[in-house]
């Protein structure tokens, strides 16, 4: 077949810049380490690396969600087990009084009770290091438990009910902090702690103002108000706390435990998905470099090719 | 005609000079694009009559002519503009599918860091710093679809500044095939031989244009050369040439189209028509990627701005106000529908956005039939329905996510025949914006005043992201954005698949046609030879042939 010296001179050089095209390329994925430069060297692998991108992604965020609930149960649960540990040594105190002790004695174990009374409220009262009440549910600059204390008072008075002024439990996820673990699972994480400290109201269920009252009580010098009564009733309401602290700390350890298993079986997903992702755009830099190594000799063979073929013609001859 | 022994070798000499020069122009030529190799053609003439036999007269040069091969010529035409408007196609698509897909100017970053800045401000909802990240990573991803709308926007303007470009680039050669139509016709007419150099730069011309805008190349007998575009409107007529020029497409103003100014008049080339060359590699481009990206884009702008303010105008903020927009109404990103220039009525029509999830990423075309009916066709399948202007707005039993009304002023009306173009999404990328500035303002509760830790609503707003809200519920928003990326991805890949196919082809029609109508410096080099021989042979006959006649003259003395 008759060849056109212009032809032969562009199908040789043809040859050799898709080579080098090829080279550059080469090079190009070796310098990164990513078999996919751009979405059209492979859109169905693209399609893919974005579904996982994506899942990455959203789980992800959620275990960041999970810290953050994690955080906020702990330090809850801190708060709620030095409750408990200060209702259990006051109950045993309660166990050593007896209306009948002398003065000296009584107003010693007024001490004891107010002691307790304060501690308790300034626990219930507790901020997180943002200055947010923990206790409060939504309100969260709001003081939660709100009451007056009237021990020491001579002669005795009547100590008024304790207010809550957070907010309620509603019906879930109203009115106390949920927050989203893993796609439509929420957990709670504020606790209402009036379900222990107002059980129910009035004396016997109402922790603060049963305390303060049997303080004001022990603490008068006739030692003919205080009875035991007052000191039943403070226990009682020592009993409600700890049920109610009993509920709270059940709901604290199922957060948690569902908080543990949603990031063990997110991470493990994660994992996967990491592996895939890598799989599917890492380079495989053997393959690449035998390739280059491949193309680079075509390529130094076409050019010496090149070379001696152009130099071919009749006009030297004649 | 000379004769005799003296005119026989002059002859020869003659044939052998021309078929040297003829030879010369071929080695001088062998380089230039579009060149065809020259031949002499050598005849005998009429022999001389005597009693002794027939004496021949020497050799004739009846004419100069091109090797040249209809079909050969036709392939390399065909596949160059192809060639051309794949590579054109390839370009942009290219650009459009890195810009997309790369992770620092795609969406998908900057769509999950506003998210994730979402989930911190539900987890700590009385921080304030929380608020400002979400403020300022919303800032950010309406920045980046600003971005990404503006670059498809600029590539709008690019292509239709090329489209001019290309216009008068194509009347220039135009111009030119017409006066060398005008050259040829009247040479050729003084001699009958074929204008052979002029035909290459003819056919040359024709296929520059060709790269640009396909053509039909129309000879006829009578000589006359025509060069046809699109559904058959003349370009090239003997020695007029009817120039393009860049338009506004009837359908949208924003782009250009080409159009052929006939005796005047502007005649619109007809977009499916135009197939080849860079033009069509243009063209096809605007309508398979670029516009389909626009509306893809606008889609989740608009998706996004309704649902997000929808949820977000159900909580309260840090002030126990109601939450407002948190980026701008979706309403004000919908584009309005566009009346066709060519319109005889004056109607103004509005679209009002509905539901953004039953919003598709396709076009519309609205046709007035008369009578107050109107036909909305969804141009993606071709489904259509009529009915008047409050009802059409419903395709087989489903509506579209949105409704239109005339103006109500009675003295503007619609003609029967008007049309209006509807791409509602195209631009609501570029408006997109957060409309709230101040972190407070963030509506994370669920309840009024006193509230400031309720988290409530701002785990629902975080969980849109996760939550299906467009394309009837079936896809979030990342979702739409990776079909985006697949599609562009794929027809991407398509095109560099063609182009290389094509690149091949040329190369391949190239060859074949440089087979028979390229120039072999080689085989020249030998033609140079012979004729170079046949130049001695000839002269030494004269020597020869003069050397009798002194001879003759010799005797006479």
């Amino acid at each position: 077949m008759r060849v056109s010296s212009l032809s032969f001179f562009t199908s040789s050089l043809a040859g050799i810049q898709q080579q080098q095209a090829s080279i550059a390329r080469l090079n190009q994925q070796i310098a990164l380490g990513v078999r996919i430069l751009a979405p059209k060297d492979d859109p169905v692998g693209t399609n893919r690396v974005l579904d996982l991108s994506n899942r990455i992604d959203v789980h992800t965020q959620y275990l960041a969600n999970q810290q953050k609930a994690e955080l906020a149960l702990n330090y809850e649960s801190t708060v709620v087990t030095g409750i408990r540990d200060l209702l259990v040594n006051t109950r045993t105190s309660l166990g050593e009084i007896s209306p009948s002790h002398e003065l000296s004695l009584r107003e010693q174990y007024a001490d004891v009770v107010a002691a307790a009374y304060q501690q308790l409220k300034d626990l219930g009262n507790t901020s997180d290091p943002s200055g947010n009440y923990i206790f409060s549910g939504y309100a969260t600059s709001t003081t939660p438990f709100s009451h007056s204390q009237v021990y020491p008072a001579l002669p005795p008075a009547a100590s008024g009910a304790s207010a809550y002024l957070g907010t309620p439990n509603g019906a879930e996820p109203n009115y106390q902090r949920f927050i989203e673990i893993d796609t439509g699972r929420l957990v709670q994480v504020n606790h209402n702690l009036n379900s222990a400290y107002q059980a129910g109201g009035g004396l016997g269920t109402d922790l603060l103002q049963t305390l303060d009252q049997l303080a004001i009580n022990l603490a008068d010098p006739t030692g003919a108000v205080v009875t035991q009564a007052d000191i039943d009733n403070a226990v009682a309401a020592i009993d409600a706390a700890l049920d109610g602290l009993g509920a709270i700390e059940r709901s604290v350890f199922a957060a948690q435990q569902q908080i543990g298993d949603a990031k063990t079986s997110l991470e493990a997903l994660i994992g996967t998905d990491q592996d895939a992702l890598t799989a599917l755009l890492e380079l495989d830099d053997v393959a690449a470099i035998t390739e280059l190594q491949l193309r680079q000799t075509t390529l130094e063979a076409a050019q010496s090719a090149y070379a001696r073929t152009v130099g071919l013609s009749l006009f030297n001859f004649l | 005609m000379a004769s005799g022994i003296f005119g026989v070798s002059l002859l020869g000499l003659y044939a052998a000079q021309s078929a040297i020069r003829t030879t010369e122009h071929n080695i001088a030529n062998a380089n230039t694009p579009g060149y065809h190799r020259q031949q002499v053609n050598f005849t005998t003439p009429a022999p001389t009559y005597t009693t002794t036999g027939f004496f021949g007269n020497g050799v004739n040069v009846s004419s100069v002519t091109r090797v040249f091969n209809q079909f050969l010529d036709n392939e390399l035409l065909l596949s160059q503009g192809q060639l051309a408007r794949y590579q054109a196609y390839a370009a942009y698509a290219g650009q459009i599918d890195i810009t997309l897909g790369d992770q620092d100017s795609g969406l998908s970053s900057a769509l999950s860091s506003f998210f994730g800045a979402v989930n911190e401000v539900a987890n700590d909802p009385t921080s304030l710093a929380a608020r400002e990240a979400m403020l300022s990573t919303g800032r950010n991803l309406a920045g980046r679809l600003n971005n990404l709308a503006k670059v498809l926007d600029d590539t709008r303007k690019t292509i239709n500044q090329e489209i001019g470009s290309i216009a008068s680039q194509v009347n220039s050669y135009a111009r030119q095939i017409a006066v060398l139509n005008d050259k040829i016709a009247s040479t050729e007419a003084l001699n009958g031989q074929p204008a052979n150099d002029l035909r290459d730069q003819r056919e040359q011309l024709a296929a520059e244009i060709n790269k640009l805008i396909n053509v039909s190349v129309i000879t006829q007998s009578d000589g006359s050369y025509n060069l046809y575009v699109g559904s058959g409107q003349p370009l090239v007529v003997g020695v007029t040439a009817n120039p393009l020029s860049a338009v506004s497409d009837p359908v949208d103003p924003l782009q250009q189209v080409l159009a052929v100014s006939i005796g005047g008049t502007a005649i619109q080339l007809d977009t499916a028509l135009v197939t080849g060359g860079r033009i069509g590699g243009l063209l096809a481009l605007r309508d398979d990627i670029l516009v389909p990206a626009q509306q893809d884009l606008g889609r989740i702008g608009v998706s996004l701005a309704q649902s997000f303010n929808a949820q977000h105008a159900l909580g309260f903020d840090l002030n126990g106000a109601a939450g407002g927009d948190f980026f701008a109404s979706a309403a004000s990103l919908i584009r309005q529908p566009s009346a066709y220039t060519s319109n005889s009525g004056d109607e103004v029509l509005t679209a009002t956005l509905v539901d953004s999830n039953l919003l598709t990423s396709s076009e519309y075309d609205l046709i007035y039939n008369g009578a107050g009916s109107y036909t909305l066709v969804r141009l993606s399948d071709g489904a259509s329905t009529t009915g008047a202007i409050g009802a059409v707005t419903t395709i087989g039993g489903v509506a579209q996510g949105f409704t239109l009304a005339e103006d109500g002023n009675a003295a503007s009306n619609a003609a029967a025949g008007d049309r209006w173009r509807l791409r509602l999404t195209s631009g609501a990328a570029l408006s997109f914006s957060v409309a709230v500035s101040d972190p407070a303002a963030i509506a994370a509760a669920s309840s009024a005043t006193g509230v400031p830790g309720d988290n409530s609503n701002a785990v629902a707003l975080a969980q849109l992201q996760t939550s299906a809200q467009l394309s009837n519920s079936t896809a979030t928003y990342q979702a739409v954005y990776n079909q985006l990326i697949g599609r562009t991805a794929n027809l991407a890949s398509e095109a560099d698949i063609s182009q290389t196919a094509y690149e091949t082809l040329s190369q391949q029609a190239f060859e074949a046609q440089q087979s028979f109508s390229g120039v072999n410096l080689d085989e020249e080099a030998a033609n140079l030879i012979i004729f170079q021989q046949a130049y001695q042979a000839a002269a030494r006959a004269l020597d020869i042939a003069s050397s009798l006649f002194d001879e003759i003259l010799a005797v006479a003395r």
